[in-house]
């Protein structure tokens, strides 16, 4: 009678990463790409993806809720990253609004450049060897989602809100809920000027990422006592950064990236 | 066949002539059909809905009237005589049709004012709804309760028009009764609380909290929220329920009217 050879199956190793509040050196974020079976913890969400029957599947649960979702496709891979931040809870809006914690004085015809946070949200993208690209099918965000107004009731913009503190240097932060900007402040104006709030337009965003930083480079032009112009510099803050997939293109007859502030700053 | 179509119907008209006539009107038909399908296909996510409505009434009709202009010298029907005769005629259908008049130059001037756009939830006169299609003529609502309704462009210009959904924001006012007997700072900080942790209440314009009236059953507390227009209606529906139970939760009341009645003793 023949033995039955013992089989030893491996369960597959579960990942898990948590942010280091302390600031220390901490391991880094695992953003992809995964291969199939993927079981990955972080805080607070549990990510599953592994074969099924019809294919892929897919699952994310955390807390607000379970999402669930099947790729017909037999092999692939998932990639996380970080994206613009305007798709949840709603997709309300292009604009993200930054509030400055305390407000900066610009001396005249100056230069300055400061580091602020901003919101990230979280994509997650399957791409295989047979399609090109990759295509994002669930964004979720860990950090709180608030918005506002920026203008009249009437002619306003409605903002993704998000308050800020000024940075000299690149801080230690999450970089699965917050990222860091770096601005290059231009005061053309002859006298002294201060910032307290700065629009940006989703369209034009290069958000860049390592496993220990998301960060955004931009530019902020004041032109007028209540006029200033923002924009996007295509370039990581540090090197070795992978540049994030941009889901605001330009569309038909408009112009990527600058934001005309014509109410204030 | 092709014989008895070359009789004459009238004048200079024959039956070949009248029947081709009609092969291009119903071509023209189709043809309009056809571009507004790939119009539609092409423009759908380049386009805001409403100029895509515009650019496919004005390529329909375009087409329509070109085919007429086409077919009339078929019919016997000479264009520039149209222009002479078009004078007298234009009086006598002026008089018999003045109110289909007014609706299409109501028509004309709603298009230009612009005071509702596709999509928008409105309240005209007794009619409240979702506006789904300007015509020249007339203007198509979709009623909350999903009626069909169709207005005249000259009730819709001439008429008070509320527009919902004009503003990137609106208000919500919320009303809280509580005993008087409950601590109505407190009942303020849960509140505002609430409103602030709800991601879709707006930060500017800011939210006021107040005791608003001391009423005959309660003290009366008004919040005043800001969110964006289109999640008016989610605020609305999620925020009420969360606040009557988190301030149940700490033993603040919502109480029913009620009289306290004081009778005298007589004494003696």
């Amino acid at each position: 009678m023949d033995r039955k050879k013992d089989i030893t199956v491996e369960k597959p190793e579960r990942l898990s990463w948590q942010h280091d509040e302390a600031g220390e050196k901490s391991q880094g974020f695992p953003w992809g790409p995964h291969k199939v079976p993927l079981y990955l913890d972080f805080e607070g969400v549990s990510i599953s993806f592994e074969k099924c029957r019809e294919g892929l599947s897919y699952r994310r649960e955390g807390s607000s809720g379970t999402t669930e979702k099947t790729i017909l496709a037999e092999r692939g891979k998932l990639l996380l990253s970080p994206v613009e931040p305007f798709h949840t809870p709603v997709a309300l809006s292009n604009h993200l609004f930054i509030e400055l914690e305390h407000p900066v004085i610009l001396k005249p015809r100056s230069s300055h450049s400061l580091i602020v946070t901003f919101p990230l949200e979280l994509a997650v993208a399957f791409s295989s060897r047979k399609t090109e690209g990759s295509d994002v099918f669930d964004i979720f965000s860990l950090s709180r989602s608030k918005f506002t107004l920026y203008g009249s009731i009437r002619t306003g913009v409605v903002c993704k809100y998000w308050k800020s503190p000024v940075f000299e240097d690149v801080p230690a932060v999450n970089p699965l809920q917050q990222g860091v900007m770096k601005i290059d402040f231009n005061n053309q104006m002859a006298k002294w000027v201060e910032v307290q709030k700065v629009i940006f337009n989703a369209q034009g965003m290069k958000i860049y990422y390592s496993p220990y930083l998301v960060s955004l480079n931009a530019t902020v032009k004041i032109s007028s006592e209540i006029t200033a112009e923002t924009g996007f510099i295509d370039q990581p803050l540090q090197g070795g950064m992978s540049k994030g997939p941009e889901l605001f293109t330009a569309r038909f007859l408009k112009l990527p990236g600058r934001t005309v502030m014509e109410e204030g700053y | 066949m092709l014989d008895r179509l070359n009789n004459p119907l009238y004048g200079d008209v024959t039956w070949l002539s009248l029947v081709i006539a009609v092969i291009i009107f119903f071509a023209a038909i189709v043809l309009a059909k056809v571009m507004v399908l790939q119009l539609r296909r092409t423009f759908k996510e380049k386009m805001s809905q409403e100029n895509l409505e515009l650019l496919i009434k004005i390529v329909s009709y375009g087409i329509l009237i070109m085919a007429v202009l086409w077919i009339m010298p078929n019919l016997g029907l000479e264009p520039s005589g149209l222009m002479v005769a078009g004078g007298v005629v234009g009086l006598a259908v002026g008089f018999a049709s003045q109110s289909i008049i007014g609706n299409l130059i109501s028509g004309l001037f709603l298009m230009g004012e612009r005071p509702v756009k596709l999509g928008d939830q409105i309240i005209i006169g007794d009619h409240r709804g979702f506006v789904e299609d300007i015509n020249i003529i007339s203007t198509a609502i979709r009623t909350l309760d999903g009626l069909y309704v169709r207005i005249p462009n000259e009730t819709v210009f001439t008429s008070s028009i509320t527009n919902f959904s004009l503003n990137p924001v609106r208000r919500l006012d919320l009303d809280i009764g509580i005993r008087y007997s409950d601590d109505a700072d407190k009942a303020i900080r849960i509140i505002k609380s609430l409103i602030e942790e709800h991601p879709l209440t707006l930060v500017n314009p800011p939210t006021h909290v107040f005791v608003d009236n001391l009423g005959d059953n309660s003290v009366d507390i008004v919040a005043r929220i800001w969110t964006p227009t289109s999640e008016w209606y989610t605020v609305q529906r999620e925020l009420l329920w969360k606040i009557k139970i988190a301030i149940e939760a700490e033993g603040i009341q919502i109480p029913f009217p009620q009289r306290v009645n004081w009778s005298g003793r007589e004494d003696g």
